[in-house]
């Protein structure tokens, strides 16, 4: 799994999360709803940042909690999605 | 000082609060809400920047679309097509109310795009100042949908049913995260869309989000209308925020901008 995805991954949750870490700290399979407190609210952020920035379009049977647990479960869905 | 008003529409009397500068400085502006969850996370951010404005020597006016707030009808009963009627009754009000000929409209999400829309239908509003206005209806409904299925997805546990959660976005009364509307009232927040007819007023195009820079789509809308300006401000979405949010460079962003506005009271006919 390319590591500038999850850079990149990493960039747009910190970004649109406002949070007040650097990407650099969040670990890749860290679990981003116990680490970052991330609620419906942010994860919303993220699903949107998701369609908006890495091209893709979320179905109904995408909506898994275990899909945005991680930055690395989340690089897998983008490229699944993608085709990669 | 502030002031409970009522004006009617659609032969309701809704429910307004006037704000009213101790030294005026000719101006109004109406404000135009969001919608559902949208209006409740950004009522006290609203509230403050009508406070704001009004410091700034603005009459101002905050009112219910009818069926929401404080505003009688049925929340059900009515969708967009109703709203951009209130704000066209709620601009008349303000005008004769306050005495006051220079009029702009100001608007949050899907607020800020009823209100371009009243405004390029009117021949004599001022300006209009568009925070995150809503682009396209059918991806404000979409986002909408999201919404739903995250909230059913983190309470629901191993019971999520992705299926059902769209079904209830394809019935009679349309389950619109947690606020019920009409089917009609769906298709109109699917067809919704900045005005075919650009307004020539002085327009004020926020995007509000992660960068002080506007997005390609925001910045397309500015270059539509013929005094249009974007800009991007870093501020968190606090329409979708449960906490409050500063938004006090958004005041001082509308309010700069607010300044440059020439005095004209802009007669478009």
């Amino acid at each position: 799994m390319p590591d500038d995805l999850r850079s990149q991954l990493k960039n747009m949750i910190v970004e649109r999360l406002f949070l007040n870490v650097t990407p650099e700290e969040i670990g890749d399979d860290e679990n981003l709803m116990d680490e970052y407190n991330i609620d419906s609210v942010n994860l919303f952020e993220i699903i949107v940042g998701l369609e908006d920035e890495f091209g893709i379009q979320l179905e109904e049977e995408d909506f898994n909690v275990e899909t945005f647990s991680t930055v690395s479960n989340i690089a897998g869905f983008v490229q699944s999605k993608r085709g990669e | 000082m502030e002031r409970i008003v009522q004006f009617d529409s659609g032969g309701l009397l809704l429910h307004g609060i006037l704000h009213e500068p101790d030294a005026g400085c000719g101006r109004c502006i109406l404000i135009c809400d969001p919608f559902a969850e949208e209006k409740k996370c950004a009522h006290r951010p609203l509230v403050d920047m009508a406070r704001a404005l009004c410091a700034d020597g603005y009459v101002v006016l905050r009112f219910d679309y009818r069926g929401c707030g404080n505003s009688p009808g049925n929340f059900v009963d009515h969708g967009p097509s109703d709203w951009e009627e209130d704000i066209h009754r709620a601009t008349g009000f303000l005008r004769a109310e306050s005495g006051v000929d220079w009029v702009g409209l100001a608007g949050l999400r899907l607020g800020a795009t009823l209100a371009l829309r009243a405004a390029s239908a009117m021949s004599d509003i001022a300006a209009v100042i568009l925070w995150e206005p809503i682009l396209d209806g059918q991806t404000y409904v979409r986002q909408n949908l999201r919404r739903s299925m995250i909230k059913a997805m983190l309470t629901d546990g191993q019971k999520f049913d992705a299926d059902a959660v769209a079904a209830k976005h394809q019935s009679e009364v349309v389950d619109f995260d947690g606020y019920e509307i009409s089917a009609r009232a769906m298709g109109e927040l699917q067809a919704l869309k900045p005005p075919d007819t650009p307004f020539p007023g002085h327009a004020l195009v926020l995007n509000i989000g992660p960068r002080d820079e506007p997005s390609p789509d925001m910045t397309r809308l500015a270059e539509s209308l013929p005094a249009g300006s974007a800009f991007g401000i870093r501020l968190e979405p606090f329409w979708n925020r449960i906490g409050l949010v500063d938004t006090q460079p958004l005041a001082d962003l509308t309010l700069g901008w607010l300044g440059s506005c020439s005095p004209d009271r802009g007669e478009h006919a």
